[in-house]
């Protein structure tokens, strides 16, 4: 997901609330959607994103970035350094775990940048191998990804209707 | 001038009518104001204008559309569509004649231009997977002037018109770059978090530019959605919020995109790629590569990416109290992932 947990609960609340509820005429139906928003209030405390597909992210990225260290161990000049980040354990929460893992995406930006201006320095094919390698990690948390997304109902909300 | 609201008609409605007083010099009745759902960015409403001048009563079927404070490109400036919309008045591109615009906050609280309502329906390019947008004989019909116009547009004449403000310094080298440079700044500005799937796009799309056989007004989102039909007839070609001068290429490439065609072998539902191409160069003059549409396709996949970023960032801040905006960043997965595909050019 793109957007933050809470910024989700309080636009939906916020847009039922300001815009959907005030032009629904039917009474019932208005009283189905304040019972949907008051169970939406109740929710936002209680819920975070899933851990596990998080953790998952965490943990590849962390294998990621120790085999790039290594394809770079040698290289000239200095690769960017890698962050300090711990081994992602199943205690951690959401809220842990998203920092660590934009910590590891951002080294891995950092990495295809440097990648791409010492491309020249490089043995043959190590700079294919590195943006392979990160590619395919990023492909399998992509996909992780779609797979827990609905198919967008982009022609309903054009349309409204 | 009262602070206009895009979801407060009466108000909208009112600056309407005092602004239209001013231009026409007469007293002037706005009705049926009528906010479409269509579009992500601007704001666009119908409205009905009655007045009486010299010639007898006067009865407009207008649109308004505004760029709004918070919106997803703000700041907006007007200029550029309606000096489109103006310049190709006229010639064989299809579009609203434009009346009024302004940068001026004084009317309605956003920049903002005043065309002509065109009849017609905007066919969406998002329909049930495994089904067809239209009927052959209409999607045939339709693809034929889609084409054209577009053929028409890559031919206008834009030296010495207002439209040669539209790309200070782009030439056939520089085109594609300024295009990376300007959709990579707008990543830098609204990404909350690194894309490294994003990042290696750009290191490609950087080692990939071509050259553009000629400099061209590019419309910047030529699709099915952005047009208008009626009678099996395109009536109109909206939305020119991005026009720019640029690689005439670069609006093919956009047909081109699986977002505007699903797995149909359409592309944007409308002709398949070999007579695309075919019949684009015969009506432009403009040589088609391969590769180079293939690169525009992931430059305008990359681009989608990050206007999908640039909503959720907009939501995120709260400036626009839009869930499309969330909605579309709940998709970013999936678009990256075409971006992926299609620079290995498995389209």
């Amino acid at each position: 997901m793109t957007n933050s947990l809470e910024r989700i609960f309080a636009g939906i609340i916020d847009i039922l609330h300001s815009r959907v509820i005030p032009k629904i005429q039917d009474e019932s139906a208005r009283g189905q959607a304040y019972g949907a928003l008051d169970m939406l209030r109740n929710l936002k405390p209680r819920v975070e994103w899933a851990v596990g597909p998080l953790h998952d992210d965490v943990a590849e990225g962390l294998s990621l970035v120790e085999r790039i260290a290594a394809l770079l161990e040698d290289a000239e000049p200095a690769p960017p350094p890698a962050p300090a980040e711990r081994p992602a354990t199943s205690r951690l929460t959401a809220a842990e775990l998203e920092p660590m893992r934009d910590r590891l995406d951002e080294h891995l930006c950092e990495i295809l940048r440097w990648t791409a201006e010492n491309r020249q320095t490089l043995p043959a094919g190590r700079a294919s191998e590195i943006e392979t390698a990160i590619r395919d990690q990023q492909r399998v948390r992509l996909k992780r990804e779609v797979k827990l997304t609905a198919p967008p109902l982009f022609g309903e909300i054009s349309r409204g209707q | 001038m009262e602070q206009a609201s895009a979801f407060d008609g009466e108000t909208v409605a009112k600056n309407l009518a005092a602004f239209l007083r001013r231009r026409v010099g007469a007293e002037v009745a706005v009705s049926g104001l009528r906010r479409y759902t269509v579009g992500f960015s601007w704001i666009t409403i119908g409205f009905e204008a009655s007045w009486r001048d010299a010639s007898g009563p006067r009865h407009e079927n207008l649109i308004l559309r505004l760029g709004p404070p918070e919106g997803l490109f703000a700041p907006y400036r007007a200029f550029p569509q309606f000096a489109a919309l103006d310049a190709l008045s006229g010639s064989a591109v299809p579009v609203p004649r434009a009346y009024w615009y302004s940068e001026e906050l004084e009317h309605f609280g956003a920049p903002f231009f005043i065309c002509e309502k065109v009849e017609g329906e905007a066919p969406l390019p998002w329909v049930a997977e495994g089904r067809e947008a239209f009927p052959p004989p209409l999607r045939e019909a339709l693809a034929e002037q889609f084409v054209a116009a577009l053929a028409a547009l890559h031919r206008f004449e834009w030296r010495g018109t207002p439209l040669e403000t539209l790309g200070p310094g782009v030439d056939e080298r520089s085109a594609a770059a300024l295009q990376i440079a300007f959709w990579e700044a707008l990543l830098a500005r609204w990404a909350f978090r690194p894309y490294p799937m994003l990042e290696w796009a750009i290191v490609w799309l950087k080692a990939h530019r071509p050259v553009a056989s000629r400099v061209a007004v590019a419309h910047g989102d030529y699709r099915t959605g952005n047009f208008l039909e009626s009678g099996g007839r395109i009536t109109a070609i909206l939305d020119w919020e991005l026009v720019h001068l640029g690689d005439p290429l670069e609006d093919l490439g956009w047909i081109c995109m699986r977002s505007f065609r699903g797995r149909s072998p359409y592309m944007c539902h409308l002709i398949e790629r070999p007579r695309l191409y075919e019949r684009y160069e015969e009506l432009s003059g403009v040589p088609v590569s391969p590769a180079a549409v293939q690169f525009y396709e992931a430059l305008g996949t990359f681009k989608l990416a990050v206007i999908h970023v640039g909503a959720a960032r907009c939501f995120e801040d709260g400036r626009f109290k839009d869930l499309r905006l969330a909605v579309m960043g709940v998709h970013l997965p999936r678009l990256m992932l075409q971006l992926e595909a299609t620079i290995e050019g498995k389209t």
